[in-house]
C-alpha cells in the first residue's frame, strides 16, 4: 500500500492530528525521521479524560499525567492557541503555574481551559492575566486574583467560572474590562455571590447556584438568560427585611430588553418575587420567544404576580413551560383570585404562543386561573399539556371538569393531560 | 447578479462542469474567484481532476440544497449522508486524499473537516500505512513494540554484519 498520508502539506496534517486524542498525536513522531516533529506544531493542546485512560499503570496517575503534559509543552514547537486541562486525576500542583506561564510568556493563547479535580482549589497565577490574545476562558475549582491594574481581557468573548474564589468586586470588574465578552457563565460560588453585571455586549448568560443579590445593570444585548437559583426559605425571608423596596425582578430584567429565551429553574420565580410589587412594568420584551420556569408557587401571590406581570409583557412569547412548587394543601389559597382581572392588561392576547406546557399541576385555584387565563387569551394555540402532580390525585376529576369550562380563543388548541 | 447564474468550472483534465452559482460559491476560493471578477468564461481548476471535481459538486450540492429546505433537514440526517458521501472513500484511500487536497485548494471548510475527521478516525482505528526509512515496510502507530523490536534486531544486525 501507498504511503499517501505523509505528503500532505503540513497545514492539513496539523488539522488531522488536532483530532486525535493527543496521546495519538504524540505517538505519531515514532513512524518515521519524517514524523518526527509533524505533531509538535498542533495550535491545539487538550488534555482530557481519554488522555488518562491509556495511562501507564503502576505509576500514579497524577504523576505521569503532569509529566506528560510538561514533555508535551517542552518539546511542541510554534504558537499554542488552545490549552485544555479537564481532567479529575489533577489536582493543584506546581506544575500548573508552570504551564501557564509557558503559555503566557508567548500570548498566543486564545482559548484556556482548565477544570481539575474538586478537592482542592487552584491558585492561577497572575501571569493569566497577561495573556492578552485570550478569547475564551473557562476555569473551575481555582482560585482567581486579578492584579489592581488588571485592564481585562480585551479580545475575551466567553467567560466560565465553576467553583471559583473570587471576590465579588474582581469579577465585577474583570466582567466590566472585557468589552467583547458575549457568554457568561458563573456557578456555584463558595459564598453566596452579589453581583451587579455589567456586560454591554453581552448575549448568553448562565448563573447556578446560590446567588444573594445579582442586578443586571448593563446588558442591552442580553438574548438568553439562564438561572438556577437555590434559595433556601429562610434566605428569602431574610431578603425581604433586608432590601423592602427594591424589586428583585425589576433589578434582574429591566435592562434586558432584548431577551429572547428565559430559563428559570430552581426558585428562580421567588428570588424574583422578593421585593415591592413593581406594578404594571413600563418594558416589554418584544423579542421574548420562550419562557420556562421552575418549581413556581401558586400559593405564594407574589410569585404568582411575577408570572403575571412577565408573560404580559411578552407579546410575542411562543412558548411557556412552567413547572408548579409543592403545594402545602389541596385546596391552595384562594383569596385575591381577582388579581388576574386586575392586574392584567384589559384584552390581553398571546398572538404567537403556540405551545404550554405545565407539570406537577395541583389543580389549586392560581393554577387554573393561568390555565384559564391562557386558553382565553392564545389566538393560535397548538397544544397545552398539563402534567398532573403526584399528589392530591383526588382533584384530578375537578381540574378537567373545569378545565373544559375554559374558553379557547384558538380553535386549534388541543388539551393534552398526561397520566402517569 | 442573479441568484440561479451558472458557473462553468473546468478540471485539470479538461472536462467541464456547470454549476448554479450558489453551489459553486461554497468554495471561498471560487467566490474570490467569481468576485474579483475572473469567472466570465470557465474557471479553470489546475488542482482537481473530473472524477475529483465531481464528488466535490455531489457535496457542495446536497449542503446547498439541505439549508434551503423548506424545514431545514435534520442536521443527524444529513451527518448520516456526509458518512455514506465519505464511506466509499475510507476504501478507497487515493480519492479519499485527493478530496482533502481539493477541499484545502477549493477552501471549503465544512469538507476538509469531514474528511480530515475521516483520516483521524482511521488513524485511530490504526487503518493508515506509513513507510519508514528504515525499514522497508509498513506500518501504524498502534506497533510501537513493534517498532522498537524491529529497530533493536535491526541494530543487532547491523553489528553483527557491518562492522
Amino acid at each position: 500500500m501507498d504511503d499517501l498520508i505523509s505528503d500532505l502539506p503540513q497545514s492539513i496534517l496539523e488539522s488531522i492530528l488536532t483530532r486525535l486524542p493527543i496521546r495519538d498525536a504524540v505517538k505519531t513522531s515514532i513512524l518515521s525521521r519524517k514524523w518526527r516533529y509533524k505533531w509538535a506544531s498542533i495550535t491545539e493542546l487538550v488534555f482530557d479524560g481519554e488522555c488518562v485512560s491509556s495511562l501507564h499503570e503502576g505509576s500514579t496517575i497524577e504523576g505521569s499525567l503532569v509529566k506528560f503534559i510538561t514533555r508535551v509543552l517542552f518539546l511542541h514547537q510554534g504558537p499554542i492557541h488552545k490549552f485544555q486541562v479537564s481532567t479529575c486525576y489533577l489536582h493543584s500542583c506546581p506544575d500548573i503555574d508552570q504551564w501557564i506561564l509557558f503559555l503566557s510568556r508567548s500570548s498566543d493563547v486564545r482559548e484556556l481551559i482548565l477544570k481539575l479535580g474538586e478537592a482542592e482549589w487552584v491558585r492561577i497565577p497572575s501571569c493569566l492575566f497577561s495573556c492578552k490574545k485570550l478569547t475564551h476562558l473557562e476555569l473551575s475549582s481555582c482560585e482567581l486574583d486579578p492584579p489592581p491594574r488588571f485592564k481585562g481581557f480585551l479580545c475575551l468573548r466567553s467567560l466560565s467560572l465553576y467553583r471559583v474564589l473570587v471576590a465579588a468586586d474582581a469579577i465585577e470588574n474583570l466582567i466590566w474590562n472585557c468589552p467583547l465578552l458575549e457568554n457568561l457563565a458563573l456557578s456555584y460560588f463558595d459564598d453566596s455571590l452579589a453581583i451587579t453585571i455589567r456586560a454591554p455586549n453581552l448575549k448568553h448568560l448562565y448563573l447556578e447556584g446560590d446567588f444573594a443579590d445579582i442586578f443586571l445593570e448593563n446588558t442591552p444585548l442580553l438574548c438568553n438568560l439562564s438561572v438556577v437559583m437555590y434559595m433556601a426559605d429562610d434566605m428569602a425571608e431574610q431578603f425581604e427585611l433586608e432590601q423592602s423596596s427594591n424589586c428583585n425582578f425589576v433589578k434582574f430584567l429591566s435592562h434586558a430588553p432584548r431577551l429572547e429565551s428565559l430559563a428559570g429553574r430552581a426558585y428562580f420565580a421567588k428570588y424574583l418575587s422578593i421585593g415591592d410589587d413593581p406594578g404594571p412594568l413600563s418594558i416589554t420584551f418584544d423579542h421574548l420567544k420562550i419562557i420556562e420556569l421552575c418549581e413556581v408557587s401558586f400559593e405564594d401571590m407574589k410569585e404568582v404576580l411575577v408570572l403575571l406581570r412577565l408573560i404580559t409583557s411578552s407579546p410575542n412569547l411562543e412558548e411557556l413551560r412552567i413547572s408548579a412548587g409543592a403545594n402545602t394543601s389541596p385546596a391552595g389559597a384562594p383569596d385575591s383570585l381577582d388579581i388576574w382581572e386586575r392586574e392584567c392588561p384589559a384584552d390581553w392576547t398571546f398572538k404567537q404562543l403556540k405551545v404550554v406546557k405545565m407539570t406537577d399541576v395541583d389543580g389549586i385555584p392560581h393554577e387554573m386561573e393561568l390555565l384559564k387565563f391562557l386558553l382565553g387569551s392564545s389566538l393560535v394555540l397548538k397544544t397545552m399539556t398539563i402534567s398532573p402532580s403526584t399528589y392530591f390525585k383526588h382533584n384530578r376529576m375537578d381540574m378537567l371538569i373545569e378545565l373544559l369550562r375554559f374558553r379557547r380563543a384558538s380553535s386549534e388548541a388541543e388539551i393534552i393531560f398526561l397520566q402517569e | 447578479m442573479a441568484s440561479s447564474r451558472k458557473i462553468t468550472l473546468r478540471s485539470s483534465d479538461g472536462e467541464s462542469f456547470e454549476v448554479e452559482e450558489a453551489v459553486a460559491v461554497e468554495s471561498q476560493t471560487i467566490k474570490h474567484m467569481i468576485e474579483d471578477d475572473c469567472a466570465d468564461n470557465a474557471i479553470p481548476l489546475p488542482n482537481v481532476t473530473s472524477k475529483i471535481l465531481a464528488k466535490v459538486i455531489e457535496y457542495c450540492k446536497k449542503h446547498v440544497d439541505a439549508s434551503k429546505a423548506e424545514d431545514r433537514v435534520n442536521d443527524e440526517d444529513l451527518k448520516a449522508w456526509d458518512a455514506a458521501f465519505i464511506k466509499v472513500d475510507q476504501v478507497d484511500q487515493a480519492t479519499l486524499f485527493d478530496l482533502i487536497l481539493a477541499a484545502n485548494y477549493l477552501n471549503i471548510k465544512s469538507l476538509l473537516d469531514l474528511t480530515c475527521q475521516t483520516v483521524a478516525d482511521m488513524i485511530k482505528g490504526n487503518l493508515f500505512p506509513v513507510r519508514n526509512e528504515w525499514l522497508n515496510f509498513t506500518f501504524s502507530i498502534a506497533n510501537r513494540e513493534l517498532v522498537l523490536v524491529c529497530l533493536t534486531e535491526w541494530v543487532a544486525h547491523r553489528r553483527l554484519f557491518c562492522s
